[in-house]
């Protein structure tokens, strides 16, 4: 078993699994904001 | 309790008659039936139709409001697989293959749950979904989401392997700290899996189960509104006038809903909303 590489910021330490995992939910939460939902269609403003 | 008829004589027929004529509100309302009391109760707390719709107001048409029902199937797996844990107990899942892979699922499945949960704190948390009268609805949710916390650490503690060794010393020394160290014991093995399989999955379902009727009670929360703080896609937090809200029986009627397939309006915006 080997031990986990942590960055480091300061007083900031947080393991580099950890860190992905939060950037994977970030990531996922704003492609949930900007993706267009299926099913859907934009309204035609011209009219 | 359930209430048998019997034949009636000819006066409490006249009687029955006579009450029935009589408006509905005037109607003498049924009591010590606890059956009838039940299904009135019920028949309150989710307007009618809102149980299980199949239709929703047109601003749910985006991903930001997918991850509170992902939280919830991910949860059943999570239930599932602990089902099977708890049969085959924790020699089978250290030592056979099958074991290992429905105690993997059982782990993947609660950070499944925790990544969509979190993601549908943040999304609810941005578009303020305490409006509209949605205050318990956010704290149950908050609720879960601590419960959870509990159900997960005990989890970790229930492994029986030297991972839920060095997490129950840490954590003995952090909850002693904290003055709650008494009222349990994190290094009492037996205590902590019975509080994982049994006490917090209840509660946590409990409070699941509460948040969901209350969802369904007071409908999905519109995102905010560009012009203002409250959307105008809102009636019953916009329109009604203060009076008609002390009515303690009255269930709150849900934003008026349309297919999802419809153009989407151009006034919600912000979180979830799509212009």
């Amino acid at each position: 078993m080997t031990a986990s590489y942590f960055l480091h910021w300061g007083v900031v330490q947080i393991s580099l699994a950890n860190f992905l995992v939060i950037a994977l939910m970030v990531a996922v939460f704003v492609l949930a904001l900007l993706l267009p939902f299926p099913g859907t269609r934009r309204r035609d403003r011209s009219r | 309790m359930t209430s048998f008829e019997q034949q009636p004589t000819e006066q409490q027929a006249t009687e029955q008659q006579a009450a029935e004529q009589q408006p509905a509100e005037q109607q003498p309302a049924e009591h010590g039936n606890w059956t009838a009391g039940l299904r009135r109760r019920l028949a309150r707390t989710v307007p009618a139709g809102q149980v299980l719709p199949d239709r929703q107001p047109v601003y749910v048409a985006s991903w930001i409001y997918v991850f509170g029902v992902l939280s919830l199937a991910a949860l059943l797996l999570v239930l599932a697989s602990g089902v099977v844990l708890t049969v085959g107990g924790p020699t089978w899942w250290h030592t056979n293959s099958v074991g290992h892979f429905v105690n993997s699922t059982h782990l993947w499945s609660v950070e499944l749950f925790f990544a969509t949960m979190v993601i549908h704190l943040w999304g609810k948390f941005f578009m303020a979904a305490w409006r509209g009268k949605r205050g318990l609805t956010w704290l149950t949710g908050a609720l879960a989401f601590f419960g959870s916390l509990g159900t997960a650490f005990t989890g970790y503690l229930s492994q029986t392997n030297f991972d839920s060794q060095w997490i129950s010393t840490q954590a003995k020394d952090g909850l002693n700290a904290a003055g709650i160290g008494a009222y349990f014991n994190v290094l009492n093995t037996g205590q902590m899996l019975m509080w994982h399989i049994t006490l917090l999955p209840l509660v946590v379902g409990l409070i699941v189960l509460l948040h969901v009727v209350l969802v369904r009670r007071h409908g999905v929360v519109p995102p905010i509104d560009e012009r203002g703080w409250l959307p105008a896609a809102e009636p019953s937090a916009r329109a009604t006038p203060p009076a008609a809200t002390t009515a303690p029986e009255a269930p709150p009627q849900p934003p008026v809903e349309q297919p999802v397939e419809q153009p989407v309006p151009a006034a919600p915006r912000g979180v979830g909303g799509r212009s």
